[in-house]
């Protein structure tokens, strides 16, 4: 069954809390025509670049969380947007 | 993995397919001695500000509680890689304490560390701020250590007085440290 947006929404809460201490915002996409589901990282301008996780990391720990929730997950898309500055965050 | 440039501000990622999903039932993590006593403990810092004065506090109730015991101290050159001595101090260490995850990679990394140290066999506990708790209980679940120990404290703490971590922050999580790290926790 299609994850409802509710449903990546929730699963999600907790990479959303990281993220947004660094400065990003995590937009949810959704499911796409392919079966992925896309996140998008928005840097904020505070953003810091040695804040957030590595790509795979983060696509690892987005899998995660999803499939704790029941999802069945193929694949993640990661849409970064947004520069950042470089620079050691809290 | 393969990249595509759509603009210079805005990239997708594909990661397809992601990695495999390991077990949530499985724990490759350490086995648990009933004591510290006696026993050599590793400190491990991760080169972010505050968690080298957590270390100090929780190294200062461990050595007047445990008078027998030893302690390694070690800091990584930054907090957003591995620790490169993981190797060395397997069968050296018999437990750890890794300080502190206070921000997303930093804490990725950190976690990346104490679920090394539990599958070479060394207990250990890693100090996180509570913006990244979630996010480590999912990436030590995805690394084989679901029931790593994560002590989880308040967010920012890089600016705060040596003194008031080591005293406050640091020492008053002692007991949940070696509970953690113990059997019967």
């Amino acid at each position: 069954m299609t994850p409802t947006q509710a449903d990546l929404e929730s699963a999600l809460t907790g990479l959303r809390t990281a993220l947004e201490a660094g400065g990003y915002e995590l937009n949810i996409d959704g499911v796409q025509p392919d079966g992925a589901i896309q996140l998008a990282v928005v840097a904020g301008a505070d953003a810091c670049a040695e804040c957030v996780m590595p790509d795979d990391v983060l696509a690892q720990i987005a899998s995660r969380a999803l499939a704790d929730g029941g999802m069945t997950v193929e694949s993640v898309r990661l849409r970064k947007v947004g520069s950042v500055t470089e620079g050691v965050g809290e | 993995v393969s990249v595509t440039s759509l603009a210079p501000s805005d990239t997708v990622q594909m990661v397809n397919p992601v990695s495999p999903l390991r077990s949530a039932e499985g724990d490759l993590g350490a086995s648990r001695a009933a004591t510290l006593a006696g026993k050599r403990i590793g400190l491990e810092y991760n080169g972010k500000p505050g968690g080298q004065h957590i270390l100090a506090g929780i190294k200062a109730v461990l050595s007047e509680r445990y008078p027998d015991a030893e302690f390694d101290y070690r800091a990584k050159p930054h907090a957003s890689v591995g620790a490169n001595f993981l190797d060395e101090v397997t069968g050296s260490w018999d437990a750890a304490v890794v300080a502190v995850g206070d921000c997303g990679s930093c804490s990725s990394w950190a976690i990346h560390d104490g679920t090394e140290l539990e599958k070479r066999g060394i207990p250990a506990v890693v100090f996180v701020s509570a913006p990244f708790a979630d996010m480590s209980r999912l990436w030590a679940r995805q690394l084989d250590v679901p029931n790593l120990g994560i002590v989880v404290v308040d967010h920012p703490l890089a600016h705060l007085p040596a003194q008031l971590l080591a005293d406050e922050w640091g020492a008053p999580r002692t007991d949940e440290v070696v509970n953690l790290l113990t059997v019967g926790s």
